[in-house]
């Protein structure tokens, strides 16, 4: 009875893991998401069959700029990194001691202004202008105590946008300052790399006010 | 004793799946029944539709929705099925006047309403325009109250772009980042209705009963890179 105990408590052990362990974990197995917001610090995410992956054996991930390594360093599930205000192209390299490296790409948008009027009636039109760029989504999002939230996302970056009177509904009457945010989003990913799958988003937000007048 | 209940069972389940004959208005107090009109003006004509919910969901035979205006006579509304199940009424009025009159008729009685329609507008546009810069559009202004929309529609858009103008304004601009990156020629659709809408028993019928009422216009404008 005892051994036929053990017996069954081993079978059960040996059955149900997922590995999460690098060493245990083909390249073709692992899954990278990327993201990366204005004012925080990147984020990226390492994962296989059995979850977040531990490196191990002197397998690693890093990011680099250029030639430059830059460390990630785990906090709990995700993988973080302080870019310093640096933009632009960036790989995140993982370093495999018995299967095939991994390099994917990601592009951080670069800072940029976005200008409004001092002030504009709800009854007239509001023209803002900001740095255009021929990569990323655009998308216009405006909030303040006496209109209704507006928010528009853009087909192209023509680095200029008027809305028409009437279209920011007046949620109080009187004046009031409002924020004014143009968010540029760059996403990709690739199933073209020896990873299971990878994918990213940069966003990079432009904020500046107006007072809306009734 | 078992086999009267079972029997009793069978009975019940029999009854339960027996197919309901649709309920029409005879017999049901026309305060009873609700009705959604839809009344709809391009300016050179208006099509009427309804539908019939609640306790009724067609008209009985004795009974008719009636619509006319100024310069057309009144005529009943004609019934058709739009799937199974399901009874609606329509009717064509060839005018361009913007007020129209609804009613129902029971036997040789009948009740009715006028409306009057949105203000009418005429949309200025240009027929041919860059995408590269602001596509003015504009039009006689509407009333406070009323609903104005417009929907743009075309292969350089990427599906529908819908937009709430001011309902009291007068111009609006399709902004060159409406547009996706699209090279050559591009058939833009612009839909603009001004509506406004009322609920409340109308020509005697329940209080839930809804009228919307539309003016509805639409431009085509060829548009470059």
């Amino acid at each position: 009875m005892k051994r036929l105990l053990s017996f069954i408590a081993v079978c059960a052990g040996c059955t149900s893991h997922a590995p999460w362990l690098s060493l245990d974990v083909g390249t073709r197995d692992i899954a990278v998401a990327v993201e990366w917001k204005s004012d925080a610090r990147l984020s990226a995410t390492v994962s296989g069959p059995g979850g977040a992956i531990t490196f191990e054996g002197g397998e690693r991930v890093y990011l680099l700029r250029g030639a430059r390594e830059i460390p990630l360093v785990r906090e709990g599930d995700a993988w973080r990194a302080d870019l310093g205000g640096e933009v632009g192209a960036f790989v995140l390299a993982i370093d495999r001691a018995r299967d095939a490296d991994a390099r994917v790409s990601f592009e951080v948008p670069a800072p940029f202004t976005v200008t409004a009027p001092a002030s504009a009636s709800r009854h007239d039109p509001l023209t803002l202008a900001w740095d255009p760029s021929p990569t990323g989504v655009v998308a216009i999002s405006i909030q303040g105590p006496c209109i209704a939230p507006f928010q528009r996302g853009l087909a192209t970056d023509t680095g200029r946008y008027t809305i028409n009177a009437g279209e920011i509904a007046q949620a109080s009457a009187g004046a009031c300052v409002v924020e004014v945010a143009i968010t540029r989003t760059i996403t990709g990913g690739s199933s073209s790399t020896n990873l299971q799958s990878f994918s990213y988003r940069a966003s990079r937000e432009a904020r500046t006010t107006t007072v809306s007048l009734p | 004793m078992r086999r009267s209940f079972a029997c009793l069972v069978f009975l019940a389940a029999c009854d339960s799946s027996a197919p309901a004959k649709p309920t029409d208005t005879s017999g049901v107090a026309p305060s009873s029944i609700v009705t959604a009109v839809t009344v709809r003006s391009n300016g050179a004509a208006i099509l009427v539709e309804a539908s019939i919910s609640g306790d009724a969901v067609k008209l009985g035979s004795g009974d008719a929705l009636l619509a006319g205006a100024p310069d057309v006579a009144e005529r009943p509304l004609g019934e058709y099925q739009p799937s199974k199940g399901a009874w609606a009424y329509a009717l064509f009025l060839p005018t361009a006047e913007a007020s129209v009159t609804l009613g129902f008729a029971r036997a040789a009685a009948a009740a009715r309403q006028t409306f009057a329609l949105p203000e009418p507008f005429v949309v200025t546009a240009p027929a041919t325009a860059s995408r590269a810069q602001p596509l003015a559009l504009s039009w006689n202004p509407g009333k406070n109250g009323e609903t104005f929309t417009l929907e743009a529609r075309g292969p350089c858009l990427g599906g529908a772009v819908t937009r709430t103008p001011d309902p009291t304004g007068t111009a609006f601009e399709l902004q060159p980042a409406d547009f996706q990156k699209y090279s050559g020629v591009c058939t833009v659709e612009v839909k603009l209705s001004r509506r406004r809408g009322t609920i409340g028993s109308f020509a005697g019928l329940a209080a839930t009963s809804q009228v919307t009422l539309e003016q509805l216009r639409t431009v085509t404008i060829e548009t470059t890179p």
